[in-house]
């Protein structure tokens, strides 16, 4: 039995499993970036990713726990575009990529970030544990990294925890306020070339205020 | 030319007296207009738009259904004057940009403004991000409109600027929403930034945001 269950596992039930909770992870943020937690139902998460409403109990018993699974995604997405930090020791190009790949997220992946935002600014009723743990820890490893390149001389000194939340401030601004820039725009969504644009000016901007060169 | 007006102006009537009766009663309609949307800010930051109901509002404004009925027709009205009242107190520091100041203290003025609005009213800030993140759908016509003409009337003197050499140059939209989103984020993201630093308090957190804000934001900008 337990060989057999394993192997039936590996097998293509498995990715099975992986298509249906990757079919409900996307419904999930989808219906989450519009109607918020509250408003918000499993039926219609079920609907959205075409599938029963028991099947996606079966992966996900609770709303709750869903949202949290959607949330999570979208801040591991973020940290790992926060290695960019870590991978190299020259602060130009590790800010210049962590701001680039935040930027290229906002366009790839703006529910997320919508649901994300969402959140925080009910004032975080359901992750607030994960801000004062997780994010806490993460924002004061980078906040000391940071510090290092000033106290080297490498940056100009600002407080880092500003310079991290400009960044995220300004790149999640592209995704969680594309509806507005999109109207601003003459009501169509930023071509590619406006894209590369915002990343060039925003990193500019930032760069060559902590006094590196752009 | 004054006499020319004024000939051309209707003649005193009964009305006259009715007129000056409406600008006292403006006044006062001002007030209660003020308190209704102070009351549907509470109730649209905690219910939404869709959960709000004009009873709610009423009740949080302190007078009765009826009384508000008079000052707005329908909850959509509300919620819409809510916006509009966020946005021209954003805007006004935004259009009071001069043209033919230095740029260094303009901006910096028009960020000092602008994150001190995320101290006195964050939940306005909040209400405002709510909406476009739900893809605006009731303010769409204010964006493209007042919003649209304003920012592109501002963007032209943020490329003056950037042709005289006074600034850097960058497409001046992408300057005007680095600006918003780091001074909103201070309102919007207030419970992430305290909980990343618990022992702040909210005063302490916009009078440090400042300086970081102003000094990256205008050495990003001068020419060296």
């Amino acid at each position: 039995m337990g060989a057999e269950r394993a192997i039936e596992e590996q097998g293509p039930k498995a990715s099975i499993r992986e298509e249906n909770e990757k079919a409900i992870l996307d419904a999930a943020e989808e219906v989450f970036a519009e109607y918020g937690y509250s408003g918000a139902s499993t039926k219609r998460i079920a609907d959205r990713a075409g599938i029963p409403k028991a099947n996606l109990h079966y992966y996900f018993p609770t709303k709750e726990g869903l949202y949290r699974k959607v949330i999570v995604n979208i801040f591991n997405v973020w940290l790992e575009a926060a290695n960019a930090l870590d991978d190299s020791n020259d602060p130009r190009e590790a800010l210049t990529r962590y701001i680039h790949t935040k930027m290229d997220l906002s366009r790839s992946r703006p529910l997320g970030s919508k649901v994300w935002a969402n959140e925080i600014i009910q004032r975080a009723p359901i992750i607030q544990d994960y801000l004062e743990t997780t994010l806490r820890a993460w924002t004061a490893s980078r906040a000391t990294m940071i510090q290092r390149w000033i106290d080297e001389g490498r940056i100009s000194a600002v407080d880092p925890r500003a310079l991290l939340y400009m960044i995220w401030a300004t790149t999640q601004h592209y995704a969680d306020f594309a509806h507005q820039i999109t109207t601003l725009n003459e009501g169509k969504e930023l071509s590619d070339r406006q894209w590369e644009e915002a990343k060039r000016n925003v990193t500019e901007i930032i760069l060559r205020g902590i006094g590196l060169p752009a | 030319m004054t006499p020319l007006r004024s000939a051309s102006e209707p003649p005193p009537s009964p009305d006259t007296a009715r007129a000056s009766q409406t600008k006292k009663r403006t006044r006062i309609q001002a007030e209660k207009e003020a308190r209704i949307l102070d009351g549907a800010l509470e109730v649209f930051s905690r219910y939404g738009y869709r959960g709000a109901t004009v009873d709610q509002i009423a009740a949080a404004a302190g007078m009765s259904k009826p009384n508000l009925l008079y000052y707005f027709r329908r909850k959509h009205d509300i919620y819409l004057a809510v916006l509009r009242r966020t946005l021209a107190m954003w805007l006004q520091p935004f259009e009071e940009i001069d043209a033919a100041g230095d740029p260094a203290e303009e901006l910096s003025k028009y960020i000092a403004k602008k994150l001190e609005f995320s101290r006195t009213n964050p939940q306005e800030s909040r209400l405002f991000a709510s909406e476009i993140i739900q893809g605006a759908p009731q303010i769409q016509g204010v964006l493209g409109g007042e919003l649209r003409a304003l920012v592109e009337r501002k963007a032209s003197v943020l490329k003056t600027w950037a042709a005289a050499g006074k600034i850097i140059d960058v497409d001046p939209c992408h300057l005007i929403f680095m600006i918003w989103a780091t001074t909103q984020h201070y309102a919007d993201f207030a419970s992430q930034i305290e909980a990343i630093l618990p022992d702040r308090s909210k005063d302490d957190v916009i009078d440090e945001a400042y300086g970081p804000l102003t000094s990256v934001l205008l050495r990003g900008l001068l020419p060296r």
